[in-house]
This record gives structure tokens, sequence and C-alpha cells, in this order.
């Protein structure tokens, strides 16, 4: 499903800024996502990847620049134009650590926000959570806490838990880092899952991503994040061939020479 | 040598120590429950930007004092000349300390669990559109409660036992009891061997209770 340009995006960020201190992170920042797309965002360790999805989720505040979810402004000159909570229910964010609830079972996980941020009764936010859980084939661990998971199944049920909430747009911070190979594997085909549980096909997923094998066949478009602004980004299937920039070839040599 | 072990003078007492069993009840329990709440409500308010370091302060200087000289503070202090009214009871003195000392210790272990609960945790219920205040409900109060649980529990045997300086001020605990009995029998050991058997009876199942609960799963469903 690749983007097409007449499409209105369903994510778009203009002129994003951001610094910690005296460190610039983001500079005048643009970036868009279709409705359907997966853009992958690729880019050194510190290079602002994950700075750019805690803005687009409030959880962090950029500085300036403005945000836009299905063309209404949500981020105006750097200021939240709603409640965190309120954008946070459309763009979720699934982190490398998982961050699951540890006091509540695997189904409590992916069902509570569905409850209480979307209103739903328990018994409905249960049965949608144990389909989610189904397809994510983490249904024979819903009655287990996260303690007792392993990091494959805890990452499943991180996915599980934003999937079930249908959000417009779906960021993933690198979350197979924290895994093994074996695991990574796994989780992948989670993430391939997702595409299939949208059942809106309209579903935007960024995913920031060291796995650049992944990125090119999973995303639809890849984007080389660099000095804090999109550098470069090309459909997925030409990116590693056709990039053009001498920091793009620098950044991907190691990976391109080596396969 | 030898020592001629009594305890039949003690058949008269039953009712006394009974009654003084119920006290010593009454003040663990009424202690540790009130003062466990308002220690939670005060942990929130120690953590507050410019009134959280004067009560953090006022909080650490009530816990520097024993419990002991707090009950004598709260029952000798001159209520009719400085506030004009009845003073209180032994009991009520005695249980106004007992609890005062509870609220210190929860609202500083609750302050440092709240601290504790992982911010990993609670971005990942704020990145899910979760609003502050379930956030609390649901994941924060639970996983501090789980941090503070074992630590109170040793607060919970520690009041049942500082219950006994009650007496010291005329409350009608067990200890208040022995001795009366002693003066009155002039038998001490059976008095005492007595006691000790009601603080161990009392004890021994919430130190059961707090080893399980150490060891329990429950307790492992936290960040």
């Amino acid at each position: 499903m690749a983007a097409s340009p007449i499409i209105e995006p369903r994510l778009s960020v203009r002129g994003l800024s951001k610094s910690y201190g005296s460190a610039r992170v983001l500079t005048d920042l643009n970036f868009v996502a279709s409705p359907g797309e997966t853009v992958a965002i690729i880019g050194r360790s510190g290079s602002g990847k994950s700075t750019l999805l805690r803005c687009l989720t409030l959880l962090d505040l950029p500085d300036s620049g403005d945000a836009y979810l299905d063309e209404q402004k949500y981020v105006a000159s750097g200021k939240p134009l709603y409640q965190p909570w309120e954008v946070r229910r459309n763009i979720v964010l699934v982190f490398q650590d998982f961050n699951l609830f540890p006091n509540m079972t695997v189904l409590r996980n992916i069902s509570l926000a569905l409850e209480k941020a979307r209103g739903l009764s328990r018994r409905e936010a249960a049965a949608r959570s144990e389909e989610c859980a189904r397809l994510l084939g983490i249904d024979h661990v819903l009655d287990r806490y996260p303690f007792s998971l392993s990091g494959g199944q805890a990452q499943r049920c991180a996915l599980a838990r934003a999937m079930v909430l249908e959000p417009k747009v779906f960021l993933l911070d690198e979350i197979t880092s924290a895994l093994d190979p074996e695991t990574v594997v796994n989780v992948v085909e989670a993430m391939r899952g997702l595409r299939k549980a949208d059942k809106s096909g309209r579903m935007a997923i960024v995913v920031v991503t060291h796995l650049m094998h992944f990125a090119e066949d999973f995303a639809d478009r890849i984007a080389f994040l660099h000095d804090g602004s999109i550098h470069e980004e090309l459909p997925a299937k030409q990116f590693f061939r056709n990039c053009e920039k001498p920091e793009t070839q620098k950044f991907i040599s190691a990976f391109v020479n080596r396969f | 040598m030898g020592y001629d072990w009594d305890f039949r003078l003690f058949a008269p007492y039953l009712h006394a120590f009974l009654r003084g069993l119920w006290v010593t009840i009454e003040l663990s329990v009424i202690s540790s429950v009130v003062g466990t709440v308002l220690g939670f409500v005060l942990a929130p308010a120690l953590r507050m930007r410019y009134l959280g370091p004067v009560l953090s302060v006022l909080n650490d200087a009530v816990r520097a004092v024993p419990v002991l000289v707090l009950m004598l503070f709260f029952y000798y202090f001159p209520y009719v000349q400085v506030l004009g009214i009845e003073p209180p009871s032994a009991f009520a003195a005695a249980a106004a300390a007992l609890t005062l000392a509870q609220i210190n210790f929860t609202a500083e272990i609750v302050r440092g669990a709240i601290d504790g609960v992982s911010q990993k945790t609670i971005l990942g219920a704020r990145s899910l559109g979760l609003k502050e205040v379930t956030i609390w409900r649901y994941v924060m109060i639970p996983d501090v409660i789980r941090q503070v649980l074992p630590t109170l529990v040793a607060f919970y045997i520690g009041n049942i036992k500082l219950s006994s300086l009650a007496s010291v001020i005329g409350g009608e605990d067990v200890v208040f009891v022995a001795r009366l009995a002693v003066s009155q029998t002039f038998r001490s050991l059976e008095a005492w061997v007595i006691v000790a058997a009601i603080y161990i009876g009392l004890v021994l199942p919430l130190t059961i209770f707090a080893r399980r609960l150490e060891r329990s799963e429950w307790l492992l469903r936290r960040s």
C-alpha cells in the first residue's frame, strides 16, 4: 500500500524543533504519514528518533512546530491544543521495554485502556482483547502476569494493548531492541499481524528500528533521521539502492556491504 | 532451690486479663488502621513542591520522638489551661500517640514507594491515553501497596508491642492488668509468663502472615 500524494495525510508534522537544555535534538523537522502507510524511521542512536515519537504523543512537548492528525492541528507552535490523553487515544506508542502493568494479567493489560479510555463495558473489552491476543499469538498467556512472560510475549502483549485501541497512528519505538535474535523474529511476525488486525486499513504505522531488513520489507517508506530532521526518504524497496546523500550512504554502508 | 509455679492464684484475674487483651487489641488496631489511612493521605503532601519540604521536616521531627514520650505529652498536656477542654483518657492519649507514630512511618515509606513506581510503567499507561487519575487508581496505588505492605506489617507487629507503653500512663492493657495482679498476689513470674503468652498469641499469626507475604507471588506483580 504505497503512499499516494493525493490522499490527505493521517499524520503530519511541520517545522518541529526540540532541545534538551543546550542540546538541539530536532531541528525544523517535517514528516508525513498517509492513511494505511507504514513508515520506518532509521538513524543513529541519539539522532532524535525517540524524541520525535515522544513529541508526537505529547510525552515530551516540542519547542516549536505544528502537528496534525487527519488535518486537525493538535500542536500549534509547540503548544498542545488538546489534553495529552485525548491525543494518545488516537496516536499510541509502544516502547522498547514493554512498560506493561505489572499488577495486571495479560488480559487486563490489554483491556484496561479499552474500558477506562474508550468506555467499553468490561465484557466487551475482554472479548475484543481476547481476539486481539489471538491475532498476536498470546491467547495462551492471558491469565499470566508480566513478571512470568518471556520478552517476546511481553512485547506482543504491549503491541496487543495498543492495537486493541484501533489507533489512527501506531508508533513503535525500537520495540525489538531489548530482545534476543530469535524473539525478534517472533515480534516482527506480530508486527505483520498488526497490519492484518487493522480492519479500517487506514492506520498509519511509524516504526523506529535498527533492523534494516525488516524496514525494507515491512515498511512502505524509509526515512533517515539525521541532525534532527528527515535527511532523506524514499520508498522502502528503493531506499538502500537509490539513496543519494552522503550521510545516508555512510549510515547504511555497514548494512549494505555486509549483506 | 526451685520455683513453685502457681497459676491458680490468677484465676480471679481471668476477666481482667481478657479486658486488658481487648484494650491491647483496640490500641493496636486503631493505631494501625487509622495511622495507615492518614499516612497514605499525608504521603502525597510530602511530595508537594512547597509544602512538601516543610511537612517532611515536621514528619522527621515527630518521628524522632519515642512513642512513650508522645504518650506522656498527649496525656499530661495542660488541656484545660491551654485549650479549655477536658483532658483525654489514658486510652485516648495512648491511641493518639501510637496513631501519630504510625502516620509518620506510613507517610515516609509511601512517599518513597510513590517515587519508586517505575517511570516506564507510568509512561506505558500514559501512552495508551489513560488519564492521570486512572493511572493512580489502577497502576500507581496497587504498586505502592505491594511495595509498602511487608514493611507495614512489621509496623503493625510493632504497634502491638508498643501499645504496652499505655500502661505507663494508666491505660488498662494486659501489662497494666499484670502489674495490678502482681501487686496483689506478689507473684510476678506467672503474671509475666501470661502476658508473654498473650503477646505471642497476638504477634505470631502476623509474623507467619508476613513470612508468607514475603514469599508470595502476589508481591512479584510490581514494577
